[in-house]
């Protein structure tokens, strides 16, 4: 079973997201910020990553820089799941460093296609 | 012992008077011939001491006087001179009778040790003073000759002085009247000018006559007439000032002015030379790079505003179209009809309120100039191809058919092509919505018209009422309640079509006929649309 991390601080959309992973028979956990985060993949090694970007302290590209600095998540890919969809948003998160992204509000049915490619 | 000393330059004289009077002597001063015979004949000296250049009567003439009077030609006479440095004068002079002839300067010491010398000498009757050996004839035939060498070189002195004078002025009166600045003498009394050039009045807009005649206080545009003259009067006690201000011209126009004031003497006047120079132009331009920075941070603000807005409001619209959508797929238990039909409903409204976000967000950066038309060359037909697949599917569950009427003479413009795809997509999607429930036709034509390329997107729908024409484009304005109920949409579409087609330089408008159709027409103009004719 693949594990997921979810870093999300707004705990509607975490329920929200945990639900559908769970659904979908991912081993998934919550983290609220970034410090959580960094301290949980510290003990245990997760194969994908799902990032808000608007985080209380770390902001979500600081935390995804912290995570990928670790060789074990080197190669872990790392979803931008974010409310900053504007015009040029996805380009610029992608040019971070970013391995892809999810606009919210989410379509259930498109993430579930999207998510299903990291199964 | 006493001396006279006979020089009409109150300095010349001072200066022999003390160097004597500091030797012991008693000193008696005369300014010209005429006032020296005056105090010989009141007090006989021991020497006289006199220039030759004199007002009324000068040293020849003097001299030539004592030595014809019995009581006075004893008296020792020294002639001492700046001017007639000639050895004709000085041979003049001792013909005379003078005892010495000394030429401007000479040193003090050995002057006094001169002048006492003479004295002894006299006292002791070793020598008289030289009687005069000239007859009257030849004596003012000599005294003339000196005197007219001496007027003309003097005028010749004088007239090469005058001509430097004049060159001077010139160069001045050149930088003043030349001057870009207005440069003007006023007086601080009347704060009406002395004089000014040509740019002082100029810059004003009045002839020099007007000018003339105005106080500071009738072109200054700042503050009131009394304000003014206390400013005035602050300079006076001041000596000084720069400031900038804004003068009235005689048109009424506001010119922006650097003044410069400076106090100075002018025949015993206290006046000032003030400068005006205009930087209205400087000004201006740097108003309006002020005024660009301004909006450029209202529009940043502005920016981060609806990135914010765009953030916050899509945050809790995640969790109702996902849980909703969730429940509906019935995660957490099946949902009779009634339940799925409320949650179905929740969705709608959750993606209408998503839609309404995304067109507000674009609109407002449509409207606050946000948007940078990225202009690039497409194929028109291609680009309509293209927009019809999109809808294509819309259209087809509608049994709307749509169908191209292209100008050949059209094949390429030059436009953002996901802003134009957007307005034509806009349209097509309205045309649709429009037509009849039981089916219809949308057409889309194309053609050249004048100097524009002319877009247009018809179907033969409900139409619109003529009253309702001039709402379409503007935000919200959809026609009645039941219309936004029955259609959907946002309200947004056709103001973002405008706002684009504007952007572009372009026109749109709609024709209808209640109850047979509508006709949106869109132009842009071919000037920076490159047209390819085939």
């Amino acid at each position: 079973m693949k594990k997921v991390l979810v870093v999300e601080d707004n705990i509607l959309n975490m329920e929200l997201v945990l639900e559908i992973l769970n659904a979908m028979d991912f081993e998934a956990k919550g983290a609220e910020d970034g410090k959580e985060a960094l301290s949980i993949i510290e003990k245990e090694q997760y194969d994908l990553i799902l990032m808000d970007i608007e985080l209380p302290g770390m902001n979500g590209i600081e935390v995804k820089n912290n995570i990928k600095r670790k060789i074990s998540y080197e190669k872990v890919p790392v979803i931008a799941l974010t409310a900053y969809a504007m015009k040029g948003d996805k380009e610029r998160l992608i040019a971070l460093g970013f391995d892809d992204y999810m606009a919210k509000p989410i379509d259930v049915a498109e993430f579930i296609e999207k998510l299903n490619r990291y199964k | 012992m006493k001396a006279l000393v006979v020089d009409d330059t109150t300095n010349d004289r001072m200066l022999l008077s003390t160097l004597l009077k500091s030797a012991g002597f008693d000193i008696k001063e005369a300014g010209n011939g005429f006032e020296a015979l005056e105090k010989v004949g009141k007090e006989i000296p021991d020497i006289i001491i006199s220039d030759v250049m004199m007002p009324e009567m000068d040293g020849f003439m003097l001299l030539r006087n004592l030595k014809k009077d019995n009581k006075t030609k004893d008296i020792p006479f020294i002639l001492y001179t700046a001017s007639y440095e000639s050895n004709e004068d000085k041979e003049l002079g001792l013909l005379l009778g003078a005892s010495r002839y000394f030429i401007k300067p000479i040193d003090p010491g050995e002057f006094i040790d001169e002048i006492k010398a003479i004295i002894k000498e006299f006292k002791v009757g070793m020598i008289h003073p030289p009687e005069p050996e000239i007859s009257d004839e030849e004596y003012l035939k000599k005294y003339g000759q000196r005197v007219s060498l001496k007027l003309e070189s003097k005028i010749k002195n004088l007239e090469k002085e005058i001509t430097k004078r004049k060159d001077a002025e010139l160069r001045y009166r050149t930088l003043f009247e030349q001057s870009p600045d207005g440069v003007l003498i006023l007086d601080p009394e009347t704060a009406l000018p002395i004089m000014f050039n040509d740019a002082a009045c100029k810059q004003l807009g009045y002839s020099s006559e007007e000018f003339s005649r105005m106080h500071v206080w009738e072109y200054e545009a700042r503050g009131t007439p009394e304000e003014t003259k206390r400013h005035i009067e602050r300079i006076l006690r001041e000596g000084w000032a720069d400031f900038e201000t804004q003068h009235r011209t005689k048109t009424g126009e506001i010119r922006y002015v650097m003044v410069t004031f400076k106090k100075f003497e002018l025949a015993e006047k206290i006046v000032f030379n003030v400068i005006y120079r205009d930087v209205t132009e400087r000004k201006q331009a740097e108003n309006l790079r002020l005024e660009k920075e301004r909006l450029e941070y209202a529009s940043k603000a502005k920016s981060e505003f609806l990135a914010s807005m765009s953030h916050e409001l899509r945050t809790p619209l995640n969790s109702i179209l996902g849980f909703s959508e969730l429940m509906k797929q019935g995660i957490a238990g099946k949902l009779n009809e009634k339940q799925e039909h409320y949650t179905e409903n929740i969705i709608s409204s959750g993606k209408f309120l998503l839609n309404l976000i995304n067109d507000i967000l674009d609109l407002s950066k449509v409207e606050a100039g946000k948007i940078e038309l990225v202009n690039e060359k497409i194929s028109l037909p291609l680009t309509l191809d293209e927009n019809i697949s999109l809808i294509k599917e819309r259209a087809a569950r509608r049994k709307v058919n749509i169908i191209k009427e292209q100008s050949p003479e059209i094949e390429f413009i030059e436009v953002d092509k996901q802003r134009f795809k957007q307005v034509l997509f806009n349209l097509l999607d309205n045309a649709i919505k429009f037509s009849n429930p039981e089916g219809g036709i949308v057409t889309i034509t194309t053609k050249k018209a004048g100097d524009n390329v002319e877009i247009s997107v018809a179907d033969r729908g409900i139409g619109i009422k003529p009253e309702d024409i001039e709402k379409l484009f503007q935000k919200f304005q959809q026609l009645n309640p039941e219309i936004s109920c029955k259609y959907g949409g946002t309200g947004l579409g056709l103001a973002i079509c405008r706002q684009i087609v504007e952007l572009h330089g372009g026109k749109i408008w709609a024709e209808s006929k209640y109850g047979e159709g509508s006709r949106f027409i869109f132009i842009l103009p071919l000037k920076g649309i490159k047209v390819v004719n085939k």
